[in-house]
């Protein structure tokens, strides 16, 4: 009796909360790999060449290049500004400057029977979640609050049901009914569900995103020469995952009319993202003659267990409504869940499986440095990111099943696709100075051509290397471009979207050291 | 940023002082060429061994003694013949005070045996309990949103300008309008008249199921909530 108590109470602190979207699993699937300053120079091509740290979690078959061991630093400057383009609106986020780290670590050569074994240890900021992003609007077809509206008018419920704390209505779908603008009238005889923003014709929408955080990953490789012409390896890599994000979404009545029930609405969200992830990275490398080197690499998925925060509120003004000035109201979490001011959750999410063929071009592989000419590499990988899966986290005592996830798992198999990314680069060598020039593109994750989406980076710099010293800068150009829904509405009402654009730049220094 | 500044500083600083076998000749450049390390130039000695005070230890050097004398060492002869192993006999069972394998280990908190789990729901299991979960979910999810790929993203007033976003509208409160009679003649249960503009929001029919609480038609502007027990409650708002 005492167990079955202590279960009741473990249940009622606790929430089962879903939040999750298929656009928060991009958001953790969908980036380029980072790495050293000479490696994003050249585009960020690894899974051939080797000889470069960044191969211990591109293919770490590269680090069997290793007869000598290294220690480096990779600090980087990133910088840049997005811009959008909603329903006919230009508009400007502000610019965002922060710090981040390349590939950076040791990898000891040179191991083992005849020196064929080398291990790396590698940090590395893999995703850099820090960007603002602002859209506004006139919208004269949809509203903020008619999924919500939707949702309620779904679920049968009264409104006294559907606020009750155990309903399984969405918390701004509560907020909306709590602040009434959400409500049911009685039109032409029979009862509807209304959402008041839904009365002016048109509505100036603001959607402001301020997002923080990254995913560094923890290398440890192991690359072996099989033979003079075949390298293997294998690499475990650990994710620490951080996300942070402040949504701020505004709308407005713009038809300047004071007595129609609707002035604004605001909707404000806190978002936490913390977790860990696992992965494998493998990868094998054949030279079938002097200067051509062919790679094969695999990753698996990352396993990441989550930990998600939501805290919200809400505030509507419905003017004249209730008497003369008497519309405003707001809510917040904690009066609509009735218990804490946050919504907590675990699941688990599994970023979709890599693989990558490359070939690589190496002019001269030689000992003596005056007679290393230069290379060129490219790299084509391919994934798929309809593999991207939400589960249930294994270690929760909640009673949850796949089933529960299945509707988040339709929407990312409806919405995404199998993409090929390129990776290309080349560098000079003149004995102890390097340059080089790199370009890489990841093609648009969504199935629906009308959803322009894709990641593009122009690369250059300089290397130096003597004295068992070697220093490489980088300057990296995004191009990229991606889209934003503020609010998803049902078929056969259409959606909207903002057209986003984020260029910037990022300066990596990478300074290392023969040991 | 500052502190990341001299965080920075403090490691290039740590790695300048960093000593490198290749201060003189060429550098290797992995990526082309990596020769193995460069040798000593002295002879490298194999460090021996430790000794491993085993039973293959005990027996060699048993022998070794016999070897030499035969008689000399014959009083030791029942210790490496039973003895040693009689003083650890009760190693099967564990020392009393090696916490590890000790005889008292179910209460010994290093022992793994005793370590009391209690899971409070598993499905299936004799004594699961069933509770009524909260669900708060902090957005709207709905699979039919996402497979909707009809996109509205222009707007059909041509009259609309980018200019009236740069004032607010929603300070801007005239009294004049068509609309909110439109909404009085609604709010009277008369016909929904249309107006000139192509603009019309989606209707929802309110249904809620049988054995609801408050069903049928919910008066828009009286705004209060009975509330009930277990969920926020509409605050009351006094209307027309």
């Amino acid at each position: 009796m005492k167990g079955k108590i202590y279960a009741i109470v473990f249940l009622l602190s606790s929430y089962i909360s879903f939040s999750q979207t298929p656009e928060d699993a991009l958001r953790l699937s969908w980036y380029q790999l980072k790495g050293t300053a000479r490696n994003q120079a050249i585009g960020g091509a690894m899974a051939s060449l080797g000889g470069d740290a960044t191969a211990n979690h591109v293919n770490p078959a590269g680090l069997a290049f290793f007869k000598t061991s290294d220690m480096f630093i990779t600090p980087g400057l990133q910088f840049g500004k997005n811009k959008s383009m909603f329903r006919g609106t230009n508009g400007t986020g502000e610019g965002q400057t922060n710090f981040n780290l390349g590939t950076s670590g040791f990898v000891f050569g040179g191991f083992g029977q005849k020196a064929r074994n080398s291990f790396g240890i590698t940090v590395t900021q893999q995703a850099d979640f820090n960007y603002t992003t602002y859209y506004n609007g006139l919208n004269d077809y949809s509203s903020f609050a008619e999924p919500l509206a939707d949702e309620f008018a779904a679920s049968g419920m009264t409104i006294d049901q559907a606020l009750s704390y155990s309903s399984n209505i969405s918390i701004p779908t509560k907020m909306s009914l709590y602040t009434y603008l959400v409500d049911t009238l009685t039109i032409n005889g029979s009862p509807q569900v209304i959402a008041r923003s839904e009365n002016p014709a048109t509505r100036e929408q603001t959607n402001r995103i301020e997002s923080s955080g990254g995913i560094t990953e923890i290398n440890l490789g192991w690359g072996t020469e099989a033979s003079k012409k075949f390298m293997a390896g294998l690499s475990l890599g650990i994710n620490i995952i951080n996300m942070e994000r402040r949504t701020y979404f505004h709308e407005s009545d713009a038809t300047g009319n004071a007595d129609n029930d609707f002035s604004f609405l605001t909707y404000d969200e806190a978002f936490k993202l913390k977790g860990y992830g696992i992965n494998f990275r493998g990868g094998l490398i054949y030279r079938p003659k002097e200067y051509i080197r062919l790679g094969l690499a695999v990753h698996t998925p990352t396993w990441m267990p989550l930990t998600e925060t939501v805290s919200s509120g809400m505030a509507a003004d419905l003017e004249n409504l209730f008497g003369a000035g008497q519309g405003y109201d707001s809510v917040g979490i904690a009066t609509i869940t009735g218990a804490g001011d946050k919504a907590e959750k675990e699941y688990q999410l599994n970023s979709p499986t890599k693989i990558m063929i490359s070939g690589s071009y190496v002019f001269r592989e030689v000992e003596d440095i005056t007679r290393q000419k230069g290379f060129i590499t490219a790299d084509i990988e391919y994934t798929n990111y309809s593999w991207m899966k939400y589960a249930p986290y294994e270690g929760e005592a909640y009673d949850e099943t796949r089933a529960d996830y299945a509707p988040y798992n339709e929407a990312i198999d409806a919405v995404y696709k199998g993409t090929f990314n390129f990776r290309l680069g080349g560098e000079l060598k003149f004995k102890t100075i390097m340059a080089r020039a790199g370009f890489a593109y990841y093609t648009s994750p969504y199935k629906d051509d009308e959803l322009k989406g894709r990641k593009m980076f122009i690369s250059g710099g300089l290397g130096y290397r003597h004295k068992g010293m070697f220093i490489d800068l980088t300057y990296v150009q995004r191009l990229n471009k991606d889209v934003n829904f503020p609010y998803r509405v049902n078929a056969p009402r259409a959606n909207t979207f903002a057209d986003l654009k984020e260029n910037g730049g990022n300066v990596l220094l990478t300074v290392g050291f023969k040991i | 940023m500052k502190r990341q500044i001299l965080l920075l500083a403090i490691t290039a600083a740590a790695l300048s002082s960093c000593t490198t076998a290749y201060k003189t000749g060429q550098t290797p450049d992995d990526v082309y060429f990596s020769p193995t390390r460069p040798q000593d130039e002295y002879v490298r000695v194999e460090e021996k061994e430790e000794p491993r005070y085993d039973d293959e230890y005990y027996d060699d050097r048993y022998l070794r003694m016999k070897v030499q004398n035969r008689t000399q060492w014959a009083y030791l002869d029942d210790w490496y013949a039973y003895d040693r192993y009689g003083y650890r006999a009760n190693f099967y069972y564990g020392s009393y005070y090696n916490p590890y394998t000790s005889w008292n280990y179910y209460y010994n908190p290093y022992c793994r045996n005793n370590v009391i789990a209690y899971y409070p729901v598993q499905t299936g299991h004799p004594g699961t309990v069933t509770v009524a979960q909260n669900v708060p979910r902090p957005r709207t999810f709905n699979l039919l949103s996402y497979t909707n790929t009809n996109f509205n993203n222009v707007n059909s007033n041509t009259s609309i300008n980018s200019k009236s976003l740069s004032n607010p509208v929603y300070n801007n409160r005239n009294s004049n309008n068509g609309f909110s009679n439109t909404l009085k003649q609604i709010f009277n249960g008369a016909t929904n008249s249309s107006s000139n503009s192509t603009y019309s929001p989606p209707t929802r029919s309110y249904s809620p199921g049988s054995g609801s609480s408050g069903s049928g038609s919910r008066s828009g502007s009286s705004g209060s909530s009975s509330g009930g027990g277990g969920g926020a409650s509409r605050p009351s708002r006094g209307g027309n």
